[in-house]
């Protein structure tokens, strides 16, 4: 019996980490393909670690709230670049310019999180899909106010980011002002490897936040939420509420990721950098061995990791193993999609899996199953 | 455990919420005001009108950071942030250092920054200076196509 309850709880970790185990082989088994040197792939997970672990953070909140992953964030990676737009347009400098365009993302970012709310919570129950479908609505917004209304209702001054005619965006915008500010205000040099510690502190403090958040009051109510919404309720939770406050505060830190995102890149892709962004956050947070129903500040950490060592080695790898660099890429997305599916079918699985023992439980099943044993020993 | 928020009056939740709102507009407008950046031509040609002679090799620096040496006729761009600045030029043939301070008028991105008026303290010294708009490309050229959009195409 004792064996057959190791051979379970094995069957039950291998379930749970699955995601996490097929990356780590992946991964294992394309870095030394790849010929690159550990200081260099070294060097790219520090700097990718700092740059989007802070956009899968926002990830966080509306899961613990039961709301599944918040596919909506892009709405708050929208905001964070109407920010930066202006931050670049009025040529604000440095890390005040990202300050700056924080404060312009932030409020826009909550009252589209608090829209993205309402909407949620009149689609219980189909959170990730309608936060999906919610994003592409929202992007034709977004480029109603950048393509047409920014220069044109909007006052924009910089000759140099509009488009030709006069009003609009253009299409790739170079942030100068900015670019790699926030990395190279503490730049900490350990042997070959420098770490961008404002980054890092940042990221620190966020963690710190989620950890005291958790023990509040409205913490509490998310946890219970995430439990049994029903129950929530008649324990007096305000469930939409609660809900609503979920998301805003993820679209909010969706804005402050973007930005610190688009910082390290240097350069904004005006009408695309938004759009992938609640895919890569999903697929690190699912790599990192969270469920659509659980995760923690250590499913970010790994998940981030080991989804950019795929991106880094994987197209080296295939290049050396192919030709063709672009057989990488087809690997890296194919993957990237697949790890999204499996955590997804994986998740449905377990939860069929749980309300059927739940049921044969209520039936006597686990009692006729202890008889069997018994017999059987 | 109480809900603090649902206990507070109405009129102490609206001061409170208008004074994050002014602190939250007031810091912004602080980093505007602080951290706007600019662009300074200095302009070491001479002036026609009235007829101000350039000096033969100078060395400027703007706000203590490094020099740069600018002969008869040279013009070249510092990069600087906020508003008030400290010029100071120093001679080639060893005369006595000049140093002024200027202010740069928040609106514009680049200012022309004339050194033989300044030396010769004639105002305005420091003036905007606009670039030509560019010229209107093929709309087709420069427009954000279909993909990047993501409006879907026809059937």
């Amino acid at each position: 019996m004792k064996n057959m309850k190791k051979k379970a709880d094995f069957r039950g970790f291998l379930a749970n980490n699955a995601v996490v185990f097929i990356f780590v082989v992946i991964t294992l088994a394309a870095t030394p393909i790849s010929g690159l040197s550990p200081a260099s792939i070294l060097q790219e997970i520090v700097t990718r670690i700092g740059r989007n672990c802070f956009l899968v953070f926002s990830l966080l909140l509306p899961i613990m709230a039961g709301m599944g992953i918040n596919f909506g964030m892009v709405l708050g990676a929208m905001a964070g670049q109407i920010g930066l737009v202006f931050a670049v347009d009025w040529n604000i400098i440095g890390v005040p310019g990202l300050v700056f365009a924080s404060l312009i993302g932030v409020p826009i970012a909550a009252g589209l999180g608090w829209i993205g709310g309402q909407v949620l919570n009149r689609a219980r129950g189909r959170e990730m899909v309608t936060g999906y479908i919610l994003g592409f609505f929202m992007d034709g917004f977004y480029q109603l106010i950048v393509l047409y209304l920014m220069g044109s209702v909007i006052p924009i001054h910089s000759l140099n980011i509009t488009l030709s005619r006069g009003y609009g965006i253009r299409n790739t915008l170079t942030m100068d002002s900015v670019r790699q500010s926030l990395d190279r205000l503490l730049p900490l040099r350990l042997g070959p490897v420098t770490l961008p510690m404002a980054n890092y502190l940042i990221i620190g403090a966020l963690c710190l936040f989620i950890i005291w958040f958790r023990k509040t009051k409205l913490g509490q109510d998310m946890r219970a939420l995430g439990q049994d919404q029903p129950v929530a309720h008649a324990a007096g939770i305000p469930v939409d509420k609660t809900r609503i406050i979920a998301i805003i505060i993820s679209t909010v830190l969706a804005s402050l990721g973007q930005i610190i995102f688009l910082q390290n890149m240097g350069n904004m892709a005006t009408y695309n950098a938004h759009k992938q962004t609640g895919f890569f956050a999903a697929a690190a947070i699912l790599v990192g061995g969270a469920s659509v129903s659980r995760a923690t500040i250590p499913n970010v950490f790994v998940g981030t990791l080991l989804l950019h060592l795929m991106y880094i080695v994987v197209p080296r790898a295939g290049t050396n193993l192919f030709g063709s660099a672009m057989i990488g890429e087809y690997f890296r997305d194919a993957f990237s999609y697949g790890v999204i599916a499996l955590a997804l079918a994986l998740h449905a699985w377990r939860k069929r899996a749980n309300i059927e023992l739940a049921r044969s439980e209520l039936r006597g099943g686990g009692q006729k199953e202890e008889d069997k044993e018994g017999t059987t020993c | 455990m109480l809900d603090i928020t649902t206990k507070q009056p109405a009129s102490r939740r609206l001061i409170i919420r208008g004074g994050l709102a002014v602190l939250w507009i007031g810091l912004g407008m602080i980093l505007f005001l602080l951290y706007r950046g600019h662009t300074v031509l200095v302009d070491n040609r001479p002036v026609e009108t009235p007829s101000l002679r350039a000096p033969d090799l100078i060395t400027v620096s703007i706000d203590g950071g490094a020099g740069l040496e600018f002969l008869r006729g040279d013009r070249d761009r510092f990069a600087v942030t906020g508003s008030k600045h400290r010029i100071r030029v120093e001679f080639g043939d060893g005369a006595q250092p000049f140093e002024q301070q200027f202010t740069l008028p928040v609106k514009d991105d680049m200012y022309l920054l004339s050194i033989p008026k300044m030396l010769n303290r004639i105002e305005p010294f420091v003036e905007v200076f606009k670039i030509a708009p560019e010229p209107p490309r093929d709309a087709e050229e420069e427009l954000p196509d279909n993909d990047e959009t993501g409006i879907l195409g026809e059937p």
